[in-house]
């Protein structure tokens, strides 16, 4: 294929075009499985494969894909493109530049002990319908385990003399247990399998006696939410734990830092962005406590892939610095493009976070790790102690997010109201709002070490059409002061 | 797809030979996007993709697999079948699975692709951002949206029949927003859906852009205290909570797992559970909705389906073989490939006669932005208002307010409604994830509901 793809770029070449690079997903496996009620419920395996060929031609772009490998297809591919995006470029104002990068021959792998696709199909299921049975109890009426699998052997190669080939293995796990409340409304308690710090990704990951056996405390967590309080409305601290600090993240640093959504390529569908280009390096995004990145560096994550669709090498980028707005989630295009809007050099280099969800989508921004570095507030203990008034939340149950992703309304599976230092009690049907900024201008507490952990996102929708993402993000737990809940 | 309808059955003879009890289902895609922002090209793209699906049943143990699909690759796709069928002895038994039946068997295939859309040159959908541009050129405003169109086709057999049923169509979906620089980053959107190219209007799109830029730079900001409200909704708008509320309501597998927001104990099949004024049916025979598909992409025939008459919840979507066996039902219809219609009332139908209808303080909702259940078994939601948000009163708008968040229950607004516009549009309802499904809801241009909570705005510092 090398050949007939170098083959090809030089063809794009001569005919005019100013880059182009052929994305070829060589294998791309999915296998999951599903149980519900310790019946299976699902077994499917799915593989696909294909190319995307995206084309620069007179500043503008255009991109076809294919599932057809046969030389002739692979030609009538990059014809389709170089011809789109001649189109593009009759209504174009300003020419697209990339930014430049370094020229990279070489192969990225996933960290894995064990290939899960390795692993007989009986000993999977087995494993996981025990773990079902766990699961159980009399008054649950719903209850399972989904797991997938997914493997993708993909070879990258661009006009600029770069070939790099990516073996990417993800494991999306979770559990979940449902019930019928005291008003006879359906509560549930899912739990997500998050990443250790300096763990791997594979099948051992799976059966790590830290994380995936939580069913007793899911179970019991179930139980308490059964025949709790709703929550009540008030003004209070609220301390958010993994699952929601990952969420938190996600929505009101992740999407609002898309350095494409703040330019207003987002607008028509999922929104522009409060922060305008005039605030890097002057908005006080958050207390001076907190600090995010956009890592691609993190050893073991759904958003950690080596090199981004652009073929730039994964770095880690500070997003806000002691509370300052730093920089953004970045791509060649988009910081050449921001720098001459601003004129003045806010972005030096792209922080590889072009991508795309599959051969057959075109690459755009995207989060890879956004973490929060934890600090030194200590224990989720101390952080309880450490409250006079206040909720505890975790793992969210629904959320909207304005469309400048200014203000935001989540809702979460339970909560624990926090009296005088002390867990009180569970709360049923827990919510809170507020907006973006003076959230995190009320970051108060950040844990420590023993409080972080990476949570991994495999849902994340952005673009038309319509890309899902997986990523992560590393975080600690935190307490806001003076947030407004159950309302 | 002819000769995808000859290979298929093919395939499934292949099955019929091995004693192999199984469903096969093809489905293809050749879409075309081209997305504006920042006033220029952002995106010229297009895909094409085929996919086979295969599922097999043995006794009580089931299994399912799918893989890209070509004709040149019938061979491979029987070897597939084989080793998926050797690996359906690890599957576990599943107590409650019921034997396969037959799909439906009749000439029920309908074929009504536009081929103007599946070949369709994206100069035609560049031309429509250049025409918006030339008529916006000394107005200061920043231009994206997306011109999305494409053809689908579906095609469905099993074991225990000899024909396949298919279905091929084309559609097309376009949204234009306007970002107004020198008014305050107002925003305004057109949209418009269809499924032939002769449906696609670029001189209403441009028509309507300017009505809306008009008002929009003539109406001063105005921000509204959190309360209760009379809320107009647009089309869009409230295509979107019908939408919403179906999940909710209208999908029997939700329903039969208490995940739906009707209480499976006191509200069934013939109960109202809405007012009066709300009739909403699937009926793909309607020359009045879009995408009327006669076959399920589960091999089911498809004809009138009410869902509400009058308030009275008529009937729900079966569309699950796996969740209907668990719960002793029979598959009755194909939520996926429903084309949902609001029966229209007696309101206005034009925006200036609706605006006149207004002699109250009453709020006018677009479009709802990011809607999500905050408590589903209550059929609670949340959204904000976006792309111009007015207060009306007295016949008149009176001022542009900062988009609104909306908490409220889809229970109380069906509930609640004062009237609906007497005339309809169709809404583009296709969410663009996976691989390409038409899909819209036809309902009345203007919706009129009283008493709808709004708990907070977008001005700031009012989150
Ligand atoms: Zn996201």
């Amino acid at each position: 294929m090398k050949t007939l793809f170098n083959s090809t770029l030089e063809l794009l070449k001569e005919n005019g075009a100013e880059y182009a690079d052929i994305r070829f997903h060589k294998s791309d496996l999915t296998e999951s499985i599903s149980t519900l009620n310790t019946d299976i419920n699902e077994y499917a395996f799915h593989d696909r494969s294909g190319l995307g060929i995206r084309v620069l031609y007179n500043g503008a772009w255009g991109f076809h894909s294919t599932e057809n490998h046969s030389a002739e297809s692979v030609k009538n591919c990059a014809e389709k493109a170089l011809e789109k995006a001649k189109s593009s470029s009759t209504f174009m104002k300003e020419k697209i530049q990339l930014a430049p990068k370094e020229k990279y021959i070489e192969t990225y792998n996933t960290p894995i002990n064990t290939d899960p696709f390795t692993i007989p199909t009986k000993e999977k299921i087995d494993f996981l319908i025990e773990l079902d049975k766990k699961l159980s109890h009399e008054r649950f009426d719903y209850w399972g385990v989904n797991v997938t699998f997914y493997k993708r052997e993909i070879f990258y190669m661009d006009s600029e003399g770069s070939e790099i080939t990516k073996n990417l293995l993800e494991i999306d796990a979770s559990f979940f247990a449902s019930a019928q409340d005291v008003d006879q409304q359906k509560q549930s308690r899912n739990f997500i399998l998050f990443q250790e710090k300096e763990g791997t990704v594979g099948w051992d990951n799976l059966l790590s006696e830290k994380q995936f056996l939580q069913t007793e405390r899911i179970k019991n967590e179930l139980l308490a939410v059964l025949d709790a309080p709703e929550c009540k409305e008030e003004i209070c601290d609220v301390i958010l734990l993994p699952e929601m600090m990952a969420l938190q993240t996600h929505e009101t640093i992740g999407h609002a830092l898309e350095l494409d959504r703040i330019l207003g390529y987002e607008l028509s569908y999922a929104g522009g962005s409060h922060v305008d280009l005039e605030h890097f390096n002057e908005l006080q995004f958050g207390t001076s406590k907190l600090n995010a990145w956009a890592d691609g560096t993190l050893k073991c994550s759904p958003g950690s892939y080596g090199f981004d669709d652009d073929g730039v090498k994964a770095v880690s980028v500070q997003l806000i610095e002691n509370g300052k707005l730093r920089n953004a989630i970045t791509s060649r295009q988009m910081i050449v493009e921001a720098n001459k809007k601003a004129n003045k050099e806010i972005f030096k280099a792209s922080g590889a976070a072009c991508r795309a969800q599959s051969y057959s989508n075109f690459p755009i921004e995207r989060m890879n790790n956004i973490n929060v570095d934890f600090g030194n507030d200590g224990s989720i203990e101390e952080l309880i102690k450490s409250c006079k008034n206040g909720i505890i939340l975790e793992s969210p149950k629904s959320w909207s997010i304005g469309s400048n992703r200014e203000n935001f309304h989540f809702a979460t599976e339970i909560g624990w109201k926090v009296i005088d230092g002390k867990i009180s009690h569970v709360v049923r049907n827990p919510t809170y709002r507020g907006d973006s900024l003076k959230f995190w201008n009320s970051l108060e507490r950040v844990g420590d070490e023993s409080t972080w952990q990476v949570q991994q996102v495999f849902n994340c929708g952005k673009g038309q059409p319509n890309q899902v993402m997986r990523l992560g993000h590393g975080v600690p737990v935190c307490l806001f002061k003076d947030i407004q809940i159950g309302n | 797809m002819k000769t995808v309808n000859q290979s298929l059955e093919a395939l499934n003879d292949f099955l019929k030979e091995n004693s192999i009890t199984g469903t096969l289902t093809y489905r293809s895609e050749i879409s075309h996007l081209v997305r504006c922002g920042r006033s220029q090209i952002s995106l010229n793209v297009s895909e094409e993709g085929e996919k086979i699906f295969i599922e097999l049943q043995k006794g009580k143990k089931k299994i399912s697999s799918s893989s890209t699909f070509s004709l040149e690759k019938i061979a491979e796709i029987k070897e597939q079948i084989t080793a998926l069928y050797e690996k359906i002895e690890f599957m576990p038994e599943v107590e409650h699975l019921t034997p396969l039946k037959p799909i439906h068997e009749g000439d029920t295939d309908k074929h009504v692709a536009d081929k103007k859309i599946s070949n369709i040159d994206s100069n035609i959908m560049i031309d429509l951002f250049k025409a918006i541009d030339h008529e916006f050129t000394n107005d200061d405003v920043e231009i994206s949206g997306a011109f999305s169109a494409g053809e689908y086709s579906y095609c469905v057999i099993n074991s225990l029949v000899d024909k396949c049923l298919s279905y091929q169509g084309t559609d097309f979906n376009i949204e234009v927003v306007l970002q107004l620089l020198k008014h305050d980053k107002k925003e305004l959107r057109s949209a418009s859906v269809g499924e032939n190219l002769s449906q696609f209007n670029q001189a209403e799109i441009v028509k309507e852009l300017r009505t809306l830029f008009d008002i929009k730079t003539t109406t001063t900001r105005e921000d509204v205290e959190p309360g209760e409200y009379d809320v107009v909704f647009s089309a869009h708008a409230f295509a979107e909570l019908t939408n919403y509320m179906g999940y909710l309501t209208f999908h029997g597998e939700a329903y039969q797992y208490q995940m739906s927001m009707l209480n499976k104990e006191t509200q069934k099949v013939g109960s109202k559970i809405f007012g009066e004024n709300i009739t909403i049916v699937d009926d793909p025979s309607d020359s009045d909705i879009l995408f009327g598909r006669p076959v399920g992409i589960n091999g089911i025939s498809r004809s009138i389906f009410p869902l509400i008459k009058n308030g009275v919840l008529s009937n729900m979507f079966y569309s699950d073989k796996d969740t209907c066996d668990r719960f002793s039902l029979e598959v009755n219809n194909d939520a996926n490939v429903s084309s949902i219609k609001v029966e229209t009332g007696i309101g206005p139908s034009s925006f200036d006669e609706m605006i006149k209808s207004c002699t109250k303080p009453t709020i006018f909702i677009p479009y709802i932005h990011y809607m999500n259940f905050t408590n589903p078994a209550k059929g609670e939601f949340t959204g904000t208002s976006r792309f111009g948000t007015f207060l009306v009163n007295e016949g008149k708008i009176q001022s542009h307010l900062y988009n609104v968040r909306l908490n409220d229950s889809y229970m109380d607004l069906f509930n609640n409604i004062e009237w609906l516009s007497s005339q309809s549009a169709h809404i583009n309802t296709s969410d663009t994830y996976g691989m390409r499904m038409a899909s819209s809801i036809t309902c009345p241009k203007f919706v009129k509901i009283n008493k709808v909570k709004i708990t907070g705005t977008s001005a700031p510092g009012r989150g």
